[in-house]
């Protein structure tokens, strides 16, 4: 039967060559991320086309503040991902067999090149030794039929385990996996297989398996809930997305990038300033000019500050009362163990599923409510010493607490979380919701979890109650002291916004097709300033368990030319004199700013510390006298983004030496959240 | 594919020649060996199949051994002895005997039973 010995290894080198170059991985190709941005602006250069933003997952990106984000989603790579997230806490051992099986297949589908060389290896070796061919091709035998015999026997087990699944009997399905080879090891004529076959049935394989994956997850239930906030100096607001809440979004507003006119916000801070330099008096030095503008913008905020330090010390007060009862809650691991200990009960109950859930986010959401309530106490304890202090004493005393509770607690977001009303409004939630769903079991097992007395469940009322007293009295403190405090620390948008508003009518879609959106920035409910984040968070589910997610964040930019008139005090200094002068100052000043493509991801300089800015700068001048109108006018430069404005102009109603010089300093500016 | 058989009018020599065929397709360094006893339609389809995964492989040997004669005494027994269903036995390089096969095996079980007994 065999026509010559050496004929099948000549015949087969050649085609060995063909078909290695042409098998590849058959894997979605998952590199540009499960989640696809593209911002479309509606100026610039990509205006028509749109910009891909660079495939990275929990990043931060600049986006033009005008513009409209599409987010689209690969939901193959979307599995993939959620695969791997739930590699952990596996939904279900089916899951994890498909999960299993189909890496498997992958791996052999890989590894179908490197067995074709090593097959040739080895005919090379025998044909070189002939008859008498030696340990060389001994040891490249071993190799290459220990390598085809995995490919071989992985699939077979992948058909066998699919067909098994089915209606098969065991036998009757590995009868039928083997059979399946027949056209791999008896199509090649003189061949020793015919591989395209092979990795066709490895392909079909994985696509088949694939989809029982995609079955199971439609069915037992990988689920999204997507969240979108806009994070701005002046608070945190829900953001509409089509599917994923009810948000209706608001009339559409532009932010223009030339400003003509005076704002509102810079408007108040020309009176404040104008109010300040009949205040302040005339300093020598440049040294002198710096400490009275911060001194000013100390003074502006000071009612801000103190502010905060009442309401934490009326929001401590119910909290700190309701102590035992959120001890319970909050000591060590003790609600995380103890519902544990329920997990079986609950998994018998259709809703006990949703008590489950509840309590894991309570467990999460109340882990830092200790060190929350120890901020409150230390901010509270403040209130009399900052009582008759002057501004920059009590920005320090602040600052000092601050750092003490950072210390003392071992968490940097504590100090700011514990001050915004949302942490606890969204404690309170969460605890409603579970006495609602408790009300909902079966009486047996709800009486167990209520009168548990190793459990939490009996002082759920009085908790309840402190959290939400907690939440009423921080109502209304200054989100711009806050976001100032967040700023001064360093805190990045992520610890300030915890406990965000929850959005309208928040909706867990099925993963499966058709899960893209889009964001309309100019549709937001709120207002819309420079530097402002839209962060979107995407938790993902396995049934009713959290397996994780990310979190994105949008920083809204003005790309291209823009203009801003921004106000302020400055002081100037008259030619020939020696003494710097305060006068309430508005300057137009003109910036550009790149805009992104390719790999940049449009972030540049976050603060805009590195901007340079040119413009014109009108001042209030005081050099002839402190009653009447002088006013100077002339060019000027900004730097570390309009921070710090210098320049020079002519006093329009001196009667000589007209020139002057000009300073401004605008650190806090709380108006522009930067 | 070695096909021994033994013919009536020269069972002697038939019997003599065919153990030495065995013994030299046994014992030979480069070679994995099938080793098919008994005759029969299935047999027959049998080594078809075995034929089939053979042939592109020039170190791969079949030898059917057609009648029971041919063995050495006591040499089935130490090919076959615990598979007194199979139909086939597929020898390593060194000449011991890795897997058996019964009639009924598909080319994926012939194939996986040469790559076993090739491999590691």
């Amino acid at each position: 039967m065999k026509a010559s010995l050496f004929g099948p290894a000549a015949l087969t080198a050649g085609w060995l060559v063909t078909v290695a170059g042409a098998l590849s991985a058959q894997n979605p190709d998952c590199a540009a991320g499960a989640v696809r941005y593209v911002e479309w602006a509606e100026r610039g250069p990509l205006a028509q086309s749109g910009r891909p933003l660079p495939a990275l997952q929990a990043t931060e990106y600049g986006v033009d503040i005008n513009s409209r984000i599409q987010i689209a989603v690969d939901t193959a790579c979307l599995i993939a991902y959620l695969d791997r997230q739930a590699a952990g806490p596996a939904p279900s051992a089916r899951s994890r067999a498909l999960r299993s099986r189909v890496d498997s297949l992958v791996a052999i589908l890989g590894a179908v090149p490197t067995a074709i060389e090593q097959l040739q290896q080895t005919f090379d070796a025998y044909a070189r030794g002939g008859a008498e061919a030696g340990p060389v091709f001994q040891e490249r035998l071993q190799t290459s039929s220990t390598t085809i015999r995995r490919i071989l026997r992985a699939l077979q087990a992948a058909i066998q385990a699919r067909l098994e699944a089915g209606d098969s009997t065991r036998a009757d399905a590995s009868r039928a996996a083997k059979a399946d080879f027949d056209a791999v090891l008896s199509g090649g004529g003189a061949l020793p297989y015919d591989w395209p076959v092979l990795r066709a049935l490895i392909n079909r394989e994985i696509e088949l398996t694939r989809a029982d994956l995609d079955q199971f997850h439609r069915t037992a239930g990988y689920a999204l809930e997507l969240r979108a906030h806009l994070l701005s100096g002046k608070g945190q607001y829900p953001v509409g997305l089509a599917g994923y809440n009810d948000e209706t979004p608001c009339a559409e507003t532009r932010v223009e990038p030339i400003e003509l006119e005076i704002s509102p916000e810079q408007a108040q801070l020309f009176q404040q300033a104008e109010s300040l330099e009949h205040r302040i008096g005339a300093v020598r030095g440049v040294g002198n000019v710096v400490v009275g503008s911060v001194s000013a913008d100390l003074d502006r905020i000071r009612p801000e500050l103190d502010t905060l330090a009442g309401r934490a010390a009326r929001a401590a007060a119910p909290v700190a009362a309701a102590g035992r009862s959120l001890v319970r809650w909050t000591r060590g691991d003790t609600l995380r163990l103890w519902t544990e200990g329920l997990s079986t009960a609950l998994s018998r109950d259709p809703k006990g599923a949703a008590v489950k859930a509840t309590l894991d986010s309570l467990a999460d959401g109340l882990a830092q409510a200790n060190a929350d309530l120890d901020a409150l106490r230390s901010f509270g304890s403040l209130k009399d010493q900052l009582a008759g202090v002057s501004a920059q004493t009590a920005m320090q005393a602040i600052l000092a607490r601050v750092e003490q509770i950072r210390r003392l607690t071992n968490d940097d977001a504590a100090p700011i979380r514990a001050l915004q009303p949302a942490t606890w409004v969204a404690r309170a939630a969460l605890v409603k919701r579970l006495a609602v769903q408790l009300g909902q079991l079966p009486p047996q097992l709800r009486d167990r979890i209520r009168s548990d007395p190793r459990g939490p469940v009996r002082d759920l009322e009085t908790l309840g109650r402190a959290l939400q007293q907690a939440a009423d009295s921080l109502a209304g403190v200054s989100q711009d002291a806050l976001g100032l405090l967040g700023r001064v620390l360093g805190l990045p948008p992520a610890l300030l916004a915890a406990n965000l508003p929850e959005p309208a009518g928040v909706r867990r879609r099925a993963v499966g097709a058709g899960l893209g959106t889009e964001i309309e920035l100019t549709r937001i409910c709120a207002a819309r300033r420079e530097n402002d984040v839209v962060q979107v968070e995407y938790r993902f589910f396995a049934g009713e368990q959290p397996i994780g997610g990310w979190t994105d964040r949008f920083r809204l930019r003005v790309f291209g030319l823009r203009s801003r008139v921004g106000a302020g005090l400055a002081f100037a200094i008259r030619q020939h004199t020696d003494t710097w002068r305060p006068g309430a100052a508005v300057s137009w000043i003109f910036t550009h700013r790149n805009w992104p493509r390719g790999p940049n991801r449009g972030l540049g300089d976050a603060a805009g510390l590195g901007q340079l800015g040119l413009g014109l700068t009108a001042v209030n001048l005081h050099f002839e006298s402190d009653e009447a109108i002088e006013l100077g006018i002339g060019p000027s430069l900004t730097f570390l983004g309009d921070r710090i404005v210098v320049g020079g102009g002519w006093n329009l109603q001196a009667h000589g030496n007209h020139l002057y010089g000009l300073l401004s300093i605008r650190l806090l500016d709380l108006a522009r959240g930067t | 594919m070695r096909v021994l058989s033994v013919r009536a009018a020269s069972r002697a020599a038939d019997i003599k020649s065919a153990r030495a065929i065995l013994a030299e397709t046994v014992g030979h360094p480069s070679k994995t060996v099938m080793i098919i006893r008994r005759v029969g339609p299935e047999i027959t389809r049998f080594a078809d199949k075995a034929g089939t995964r053979s042939d592109p492989f020039p170190w791969r040997e079949i030898v059917w051994v057609t009648d029971q004669r041919i063995f050495r005494p006591g040499q089935e027994d130490e090919l076959f002895g615990a598979h007194p269903d199979a139909c086939a036995v597929v020898l390593d390089l060194a000449g011991h005997p890795a897997t058996w096969l019964d009639p009924s095996a598909q080319l994926f079980d012939i194939e996986d039973a040469f790559l076993g007994a090739e491999g590691r």
